[in-house]
């Protein structure tokens, strides 16, 4: 017979080898296949997941994270008891036990331009479970540059996108967003939330995604990218194209290798001209608890989404969502000394920049956000 | 009355809402009349010379309008629904 699978195995992968898409040959394909996985977050826990189960035989997982408590409403990989470990052992151990017979490589570092071609040359597709900008187009250069599938995947709040970008065959991330946005403009998770279970049914779709082309069936997200409205119960698709003039798969491509990521994602289309490192534009909580407790004028601006402030507040802020801040530059008091905060500091740098186009200087942002505070000066405040 | 749909980073620039009807008989003219009324949602769809910004795509049904021949000259119907993505990095 010459099959590749043990008994055991052929028992494990029952349900599949009766499937006439997958059967011994394409079980034998899995085994024969490999995957990296760049992230083991909300989309990296579904897919490790069902990868591992499914028999992909080498799978790896690049993470430097640690497990935290607020992990766990979504990162369905990680348990209780994982808390403070490594996402990497924890997320392996795990595939292992779902799995014994799959081999998991652990990458517990930081996915960056000086690893990532070493770390994804041998491998066959990458999935992008990763939940930031730079790293979101590293992924993307690298399977360019290595002609290997980038399986995209990302969420936010109720909304879910994922595509499979394929520069042989397709579009590339850079051929749909050639640009991030400015540095805080689009909100991450850990600041605008994300209801727990959309990471769960974007990572399934990329997992799906990723068996599907291991396998050579079915018709793939190659070309189009899907949109899920998890409150609203919806899924469409748009059409997605090469575009030609794409700098790194287009026909006068100029990026040929990795280039820095966290400065092509820092320093793009900035609103404003300020330095964002200036440290005048920071206020340490310890300083601004002197402030308040020394009777300073300041005017507090609260620029957090209203049913947060039912969770903390800081007494005597205005507030005022960085949403409805330009329209609402008129309720300031420009002239005490603006102190703006918001849950972890990058809405209030953001309500920075909107105050400082508008020509208001006299303000400075909260380090760390009421967050910050609570940790340091009011432990009666919960963190979130 | 076309419908546009706007993404959950950009929805507190439209009062929190996720789809809504503007008029507008191009695709240009409905933007117009969007940011005419939402003027916060503005930067964050346009440069200064008003071209779309590089992380914002907007689709008519399911075709990005840079494929559109007449791009935002094109014509949308009554009943069109024009979405609006924005890259989003959470994972």
């Amino acid at each position: 017979m010459g099959s590749g699978l043990t008994h055991l195995e052929y028992e494990r992968y029952s349900r599949h080898l009766l499937i006439p898409e997958v059967g011994l040959k394409g079980q034998e394909k899995l085994k024969e296949s490999s995957v990296l996985i760049v992230g083991t977050g909300g989309l990296g826990s579904p897919v490790s997941s069902y990868l591992a189960a499914a028999g992909v035989g080498r799978i790896g997982i690049v993470d430097f994270d640690k497990v935290e408590l607020s992990n766990l409403q979504r990162q369905v990989i990680h348990g209780s008891h994982s808390i403070g470990e490594s996402k990497v052992v924890s997320a392996k151990n795990a595939m292992l036990d779902i799995n014994q017979d799959i081999q998991v490589d652990t990458f517990e570092e930081q996915f960056t331009s000086e690893n990532a071609l070493r770390i994804a040359n041998n491998y066959d597709i990458l999935i992008d479970g990763s939940d930031n900008f730079p790293t979101r187009y590293l992924s993307n250069d690298v399977c360019v540059l290595l002609g290997i599938p980038n399986i995209f995947g990302s969420v936010f709040r109720f909304d879910g996108q994922a595509s499979v970008f394929y520069a042989k065959e397709g579009p590339c991330y850079r051929c749909l967003f050639p640009e991030p946005p400015p540095a805080g403009l689009i909100p991450s998770c850990a600041d605008g939330g994300v209801l727990g279970i959309l990471p769960g049914t974007i990572g399934t779709i990329q997992a799906t995604e990723a068996i599907k082309l291991l396998l050579g069936i079915g018709s793939n997200l190659i070309g189009r990218l899907l949109l899920y409205d998890a409150l609203e119960m919806t899924f469409d698709f748009v059409k997605i194209r090469k575009n030609p003039e794409c700098r790194i798969c287009g026909d006068r491509a100029d990026i040929h290798a990795l280039v820095d990521y966290e400065a092509f994602c820092g320093s793009s289309t900035r609103l404003d001209d300020m330095d964002l490192s200036d440290p005048h534009q920071t206020l340490m909580p310890e300083e601004l608890s002197r402030k308040i407790e020394e009777k300073e004028i300041i005017f507090l601006l609260d620029v957090r989404e209203p049913h947060e402030l039912e969770i903390s507040r800081i007494k005597n802020a205005k507030n005022i969502p960085l949403g409805q801040l330009p329209g609402r530059l008129n309720e300031l008091n420009i002239n005490q000394e603006i102190v703006i905060f918001c849950k972890s500091g990058h809405r209030s740098r953001r309500a920075l920049e909107i105050l400082y186009s508008n020509g208001i200087r006299n303000a400075k942002y909260l380090k760390g956000g009421i967050n910050e505070w609570a940790r340091i000066i009011d432990p009666s405040l919960p963190v979130y | 009355m076309p419908i546009i749909k706007i993404p959950s980073p950009l929805q507190p620039y439209v009062e929190s809402q996720r789809s809504l009807m503007i008029e507008g008989s191009t695709i240009e003219e409905v933007f117009s009349n969007l940011t005419t009324k939402y003027p916060g949602i503005r930067p964050h769809l346009f440069d200064p010379e008003r071209k779309f910004r590089s992380f914002i795509s907007i689709f008519l049904r399911d075709v990005n309008v840079k494929d559109l021949k007449n791009g935002m000259k094109s014509r949308v119907a009554e009943d069109d629904e024009l979405t609006v993505i924005a890259s989003m990095a959470g994972g």
